[in-house]
């Protein structure tokens, strides 16, 4: 059966896919949505359920454990022998197949990116094993859509943080009170000459929109929110969407290539619809939006005598710099009562640590967290304490509510030899080769890590805590903040894509996840994933509207 | 790469189980005959004993009060069956240790014999002879960590009866019933 053609065929219906499904949608273009996942009825979902939580495999249902339909290999150096995993598997990348993709679960961390993080080559210097670059982009020029992104999906937050960018506008939403643990440290801060401030989080703390406030319940992080307070495609983007009657949403649809006509051209999308019958859906556009460890895997399956080493891939870049953050999490134990039972979790944080670090580059942003679920407590212990009988219902009684974490998504160097490709010998369930992870840390990330780690550690003791419990930095390996692998970039020889996020050889061809990310900045992407779909989507939208790809004149 | 996703191990994945998300590929592994027994009273008394260890009863509930040896039953029952043969298999190798270090059964021990055995077992100082298709480690670990996610999760799936280890910690779920 021979589809009609549309006008943009998105692929991933996430955090990033939704942004642009809306914009062209809105601006009136015809628009196809693939995901591979299903749409979930919240209402049919065990949510506030710390047992679904506990593993990878509550990114149900398409990759719940028991799924072994998408496999992958990971190794860490290319020293290693490639491994065979599966969701359940701790090395392999989270990743949520399903209307509304990972923020469903996130912990609505929505910081915007400093203005350092655009010049990290510029701030730092070059370094051995690092292809740290500048962003072809400034902060300056981001900000119109990250204040887009705060408006349209709602950002709680507060001014007070010296080092963040100029704002066009306050934030849209007030920001989340804080627990007695988080004034702990916002004190403990101050006394240390730092400049606290309260997280931003992408959570209707009041009534936004039609969108009900938070009801403060502490499975949050981790964990749809059922009530719809939580920022994210689904709640503040995807009604609207549908309404314009523009956008088609196709869900458990498995994509299997970028396809090009007789002449070279990108004309569709061929994809295994929910029988498993393979479809082409001709398009004008396509626009991956798919993840950092599943865009390059399809760029790279997409070869053809036009692109013999995949699209995008003419100088081997695509899949290359793939990062994730790299930063200690530190418990603090104290003696008064730090949480009164209840989400979402983060509360205070500073900046002070973010740049100008003595003896290695990057940072991070450290930020606290007083929420605690009842199982995975029963693992937060110090070195060497019982860990069962009658000494860990003791610790759970004594220390459930008196606790803070805290954590710094540390800022992980961008290397060349971190990477997904595809692998020769592995497929899925539909027959197509799978992402295949090469990841390990640079030396400045142990670096970091240790630093982070004391700086944390000072940080708690100086609130407190009576015992602070810290852990060595580990392996490496990527998970949900994922990102960098399709690098926007002016020069074609050291990006894949422009800085509009079209590939540099395909001018019907757009990336809008995290793989664009020149450097994970040393904070959750989440809205700079978000404001870079608006960018992207912006300019899509006037190119069209000006006649290119057979678009309509305006 | 942060703590709440790096929890991984012997985990129950509840997707396979009837009260989970209704995904079209849950895998229904129930076993056939009656569908409430999986262990003879003989491995029921052992986990039991074994539960009661790692969650013993102090002013507050202990495992099996919770319900914790009924709660693992279900879920090797109903949604990981594979697991089964592991947990018989440590059975038997934890009477094996218990004749070879205290020459009775593993019940008959007191409590605090019990305990030092377990001691043994999580550090994997016990004959390995006696451990011959599992390790006393591994079979430590998964014991330990299935009857916390018994005693701690939600009560309908059979454990922490009363929600009383979560009252026992001030955790509420302000959405229950």
């Amino acid at each position: 059966m021979s589809l009609e053609r549309v006008d943009a065929v998105i692929v991933g219906a996430g955090a990033s896919g939704g942004v642009v499904a809306h914009e062209l949608a809105h601006a009136g273009l015809r628009v196809v949505l693939l995901e591979r996942g299903p749409q979930l009825n919240v209402k049919d979902f065990q949510l506030h359920d710390e047992m679904i939580s506990n593993s990878k495999g509550h990114l149900f249902p398409a990759f719940n454990g028991l799924d072994h339909r998408h496999p992958r290999e990971f190794r860490h150096t290319s020293a290693d022998t490639f491994q065979k995993i599966f969701p359940e598997d701790g090395t392999y990348p989270l990743l949520a197949a399903v209307v509304g993709g990972g923020q469903l679960f996130y912990g609505a961390l929505m910081w915007r990116f400093l203005p350092i993080d655009f010049r990290a080559r510029s701030t730092y210097g070059t370094m051995e094993g690092s292809t740290l670059d500048d962003w072809p982009l400034s902060y300056d020029e981001l900000e119109p859509f990250y204040d887009k992104a705060e408006y349209t999906l709602g950002v709680a937050g507060e001014d007070g943080d010296p080092f963040a960018g100029k704002r066009s506008r306050p934030f849209p939403l007030p920001p989340v009170d804080l627990q007695p643990g988080d004034l702990l440290v916002k004190k403990a801060a101050q006394r240390l000459g730092y400049h606290p401030f309260t997280v931003p989080l992408g959570i209707a703390t009041q009534k936004f929109k039609d969108r009900n406030p938070c009801v403060r319940h502490p499975c949050c992080n981790g964990f749809i929110c059922e009530i719809g307070a939580k920022s994210t495609m689904v709640t503040a983007l995807l009604p609207s969407t549908l309404a314009t009657g523009n956008c088609r949403l196709i869900t458990e649809a498995v994509v299997k290539e970028v396809t090009t006509d007789g002449r070279g051209r990108l004309d569709g999308v061929s994809y295994f619809d929910k029988s498993g019958k393979l479809t082409n859906q001709p398009t004008r556009l396509v626009i991956l939006a798919a993840s950092a460890t599943e865009t390059p895997r399809l760029l790279l399956n997409s070869r053809s005598r036009w692109f013999p080493k995949g699209m995008g891939n003419q100088h081997d870049w695509v899949g290359r710099n793939l990062m994730d953050h790299i930063g200690p999490s530190v418990v603090g134990l104290f003696n008064e009562k730090t949480s009164d039972g209840i989400g979402p979790g983060p509360g205070i944080a500073i900046n002070d640590f973010y740049g100008k670090n003595p003896g290695f580059a990057g940072g991070g942003v450290i930020y606290s967290r007083t929420e605690a679920l009842p199982i995975a407590f029963a693992n937060v212990r110090p070195p060497g304490a019982p860990m069962w009988g009658k000494a860990h219902k003791k610790f759970q009684r004594d220390y459930f509510r008196r606790q803070v974490r805290l954590w710094v998504p540390g800022e992980a160097r961008p290397r060349f030899e971190n990477r997904v490709d595809v692998s020769p010998t592995v497929r899925d369930a539909w027959g197509i080769p799978v992402s295949r992870i090469t990841h390990s840390l640079h030396p400045n990330d142990y670096q970091l890590y240790e630093f982070f780690r004391t700086k944390m550690v000072d940080l708690l003791k100086e609130a407190g805590a009576t015992e602070v419990i810290s852990r060595p930095a580990g392996k490496g390996g990527v998970d949900a903040h994922q990102c960098g692998t399709c690098r926007l970039g002016n020069d074609p020889k050291t990006s894949v894509v422009n800085r509009y996020g079209q590939v540099h050889d395909v001018d019907n061809l757009f990336v809008v996840d995290g793989s664009l990310l020149v450097t994970a900045g040393g904070r959750n992407p989440a809205l700079t994933i978000q404001a870079l779909a608006f960018w992207s989507s912006d300019y899509i939208v006037r190119q069209w509207k000006a006649g290119s790809w057979g678009g309509r004149k305006v | 790469m942060n703590m709440t996703l790096s929890r991984r191990g012997f985990i129950f994945l509840l997707s396979a189980l009837p009260f989970a998300p209704k995904s079209g590929l849950a895998q229904s592994l129930s076993t056939s005959g009656d569908p409430n027994r999986l262990f003879d009273d003989v491995d029921r008394r052992l986990l039991g004993n074994l539960c009661e260890q790692i969650f013993p009863k102090d002013e507050f509930p202990g495992a099996i009060e919770l319900g914790v040896p009924g709660f693992i039953e279900r879920c090797l029952r109903e949604g990981h069956a594979d697991w089964t043969g592991i947990y018989r298999a440590g059975f038997r190798s934890t009477e094996a240790s218990s004749r070879s270090v205290y020459a009775k059964e593993f019940p008959e021990l007191s409590f605090d014999e019990q305990t030092r055995l377990l001691e043994r077992m999580q550090t994997g100082d016990l004959l390995k002879t006696d451990w011959p298709s599992v390790s006393a480690k591994d079979f430590f670990r998964m014991v330990r960590d299935h009857t916390l996610q018994g005693a701690y999760s939600h009560p309908k799936y059979g454990g922490n009866r009363n929600k009383a280890a979560w009252d026992m910690i001030g955790y509420y779920d302000f959405w229950v019933e």
